[in-house]
């Protein structure tokens, strides 16, 4: 993309809402104050996107680019989807917005409209290759996608509960699926898996704007789920409950064959049915954080009190843990950093957003801090190791495996 | 002061029509840009998703996100408070204005009858009137003022927004000035009564009401007075 060729903007990359919603700011600034990557430094939030996109649309820029056979939007659009490659989309945006604008699906559209305008980032590019060819984002072959799963535990052939793991589950962090497998088995759940084929959930390129052929892949998934005699199916992470949430219906053309839940959610039901135990009382000091992709965006369409209150319940049941909140916790949670592909494409970034919530642990006494979503354990565990703090950086699951009296059972 | 005279003869008419068509012009054209070049295309979508969750959940809507700023109060109470003063204050005194006209224009046809009667009967409405006023040249003010003084809200704000700000500061304090001198004011009374100033600044209103508000609606920052409940009713409030 040289600048020149912004006469190339249509209004196909927007649906006719998303159209309005660019007409919609109003310039608050609330986005820019709640923005995680504006506070760790780089100046471009919200609002200026909005702004830049409308000024390069305008009929009056147009006119200009016509008369003068030029444009002078160039640099104007390359901060633009710069700035789009380096937000997180925690969607803090939205809920702070007073028009209610849908930033998250916003940023989505425009990094796809960016993309076929020539803007592309060199990570995101390989990161979104890799998906496409390897079915996964960490360049691992298939055959050793379950390679994870204890010999010992299997799952049934068909079950009415389906268990989707996940490539940084599989591939990164295979003890909390380990841990989740065993709590399954021990409650005597009668659960299924997709095994070696199951692949990406496609989040990263959602995320990106980078979809593509990939649509296939999932769309085979959803029919294998419904093979499977699956009508509810447990997320671990985060990012994969929103994508098949939000993002698979989209692609199927209609409600899934199958409900998606959070894991804490069907924990918490396991706890209340008496059917996980914990053992006896155990001092901790555990704060919480509420995952971006697993908590406020999804609060709509999974409920305040899946996405919210379930984790914590399941926290507060085990006993003698102690539950502390951040400032800003909930559908206010300020981001981990890890989202969006910000991870890979701008890993300093991604860190620097993570010690800003060490700031606040520093000035609290925990042990642990927990989280539901395997992109932002990863994340504040690294900046944990930065900040040298003494504390672990876990997932509730895990937390519920180790308190979890097994020898009952 | 415009609860007394609409001074500016055929201009102000003439004024008023030319807004209104530009006004509606620009209208159609922004919708027709939202819906791909089909205005009907952006109806059909916004109709299908503002009433996706019934007529209920579009009234709560109507109710709580647009007319109480249920947002806006999650976020900031202080916020709250300035916005609501401000929108109610802008509708109930553009209601009063519109009221004003049709009562002018009635006493004008029919100063002795009914015409004449309407007319004295909204010029009644002072308190409320110069009340409201007040609410928004110091509402404006303080806006107009944290844009100007406040580093980092100034090194955020653009020409947009220091022309949205000033026009609503400027058709404001032109008001309020035509009403001080026109010696009826609350608060200041006929202390400075002073008919031709208060006549030529109720021109000036009228002038800044017409060209740097109604005409350019649909062509400024001042589209989201529209844009705004659309997305709200189409997002069902955000959510």
């Amino acid at each position: 993309m040289e600048g020149d060729n912004f006469s190339e903007i249509q209004s196909h990359w927007f649906t006719p809402l998303q159209m309005l919603e660019l007409d919609a700011c109003t310039r608050c600034q609330e986005c820019v104050a709640a923005c995680p990557v504006v506070r760790a430094g780089i100046p471009d939030g919200a609002m200026e996107r909005i702004e830049v996109w409308r000024r390069t649309c305008s009929p009056i820029n147009r006119l200009k680019s016509f008369l003068l056979k030029k444009s002078e939007s160039g640099s104007d659009l390359t901060a633009l989807f710069e700035s789009l490659f380096r937000c997180t989309t925690c969607g803090i945006c939205s809920v702070v917005c007073e028009s209610g604008i849908s930033t998250t699906s916003l940023w989505e559209s425009m990094r796809g409209a960016g993309r076929e305008l020539g803007f592309k980032d060199a990570a995101v590019e390989k990161t979104a290759e890799i998906i496409t060819q390897m079915k996964n984002p960490y360049a691992m072959t298939s055959k050793i996608r379950s390679a994870w799963i204890p010999d010992d535990i299997k799952g049934a052939e068909f079950a009415p509960v389906g268990f989707f793991a996940g490539c940084t589950i599989a591939f990164r962090q295979p003890e909390l699926g380990q841990a989740a497998l065993r709590i399954l088995t021990l409650s005597k759940t009668n659960f299924c898996m997709l095994g070696p084929s199951e692949s990406c959930c496609g989040s990263f390129l959602f995320r990106t704007g980078s979809m593509n052929e990939y649509s296939g892949t999932i769309l085979t998934m959803i029919q294998d789920f419904e093979k499977l005699g699956v009508k509810l199916v447990l997320f671990l992470c985060a990012g994969c409950l929103k994508t098949a949430t939000v993002d698979w219906p989209r692609l199927y053309g209609r409600s899934l064959p199958f409900k998606t839940i959070p894991f804490s959610v069907f924990l918490r039901d396991l706890i209340k049915e008496n059917k996980i135990i914990f053992s006896s009382r155990h001092k901790l000091r555990v704060l919480y954080h509420d995952p971006c992709h697993g908590g406020r965006q999804l609060m709509h369409h999974l409920g305040k009190d899946w996405v919210f209150q379930a984790p914590r319940d399941v926290l507060t049941a085990i006993p003698g843990l102690e539950l502390f909140e951040y400032s800003e916790n909930r559908e206010f949670s300020a981001c981990c950093g890890a989202g969006g592909g910000v991870k890979t494409g701008d890993p300093a970034l991604a860190q620097s957003i993570a010690h800003e919530k060490f700031d606040f642990i520093q000035r609290i006494n925990i042990d642990i801090l927990a989280s539901t979503c395997p992109f932002c354990r990863r994340n504040l565990d690294d900046a944990r190791i930065g900040s040298g703090l003494d504390i672990e950086v876990l997932d509730v699951i895990e937390l519920v495996d180790r308190f979890m009296d097994k020898e009952n059972y | 002061m415009a609860v007394h005279a609409f001074t500016g003869g055929l201009t102000s008419y003439i004024l008023l029509v030319v807004s209104f068509i530009i006004c509606i012009a620009g209208f159609w054209l922004l919708i027709s840009r939202w819906g791909h070049r089909s205005s009907l295309r952006f109806f059909s979508v916004w109709l299908n998703e503002s009433f996706r969750d019934g007529v209920i959940s579009f009234s709560r809507v109507l109710v709580f996100d647009i007319l109480l700023f249920r947002r806006i109060w999650h976020r900031s109470k202080r916020r709250w408070a300035i916005h609501l003063i401000m929108f109610w204050g802008f509708i109930i005194l553009t209601a009063f204005t519109i009221l004003s006209i049709i009562g002018i224009i009635f006493g004008y046809i029919d100063p002795t009858g009914p015409g004449g009667n309407f007319s004295h009967y909204i010029a009644g409405f002072h308190l409320p009137y110069d009340l409201l006023g007040y609410f928004i040249l110091v509402g404006s003010g303080i806006a107009l003022g944290r844009r100007l003084i406040v580093k980092k809200v100034r090194e955020r704000t653009n020409f947009s927004d220091f022309f949205l700000v000033g026009t609503v500061f400027v058709i404001a304090l032109t008001g309020m000035m035509a009403e001080w001198f026109s010696g009826y004011a609350t608060l200041v009374g006929p202390f400075i009564k002073n008919w031709n100033l208060a006549l030529e600044f109720m021109s000036w209103h009228i002038y800044v009401a017409f060209l740097l508000f109604a005409m350019v609606i649909p062509w400024t920052k001042f589209r989201h007075i529209i844009t705004v409940p659309l997305t709200l009713f189409s997002r069902r409030g955000g959510d």
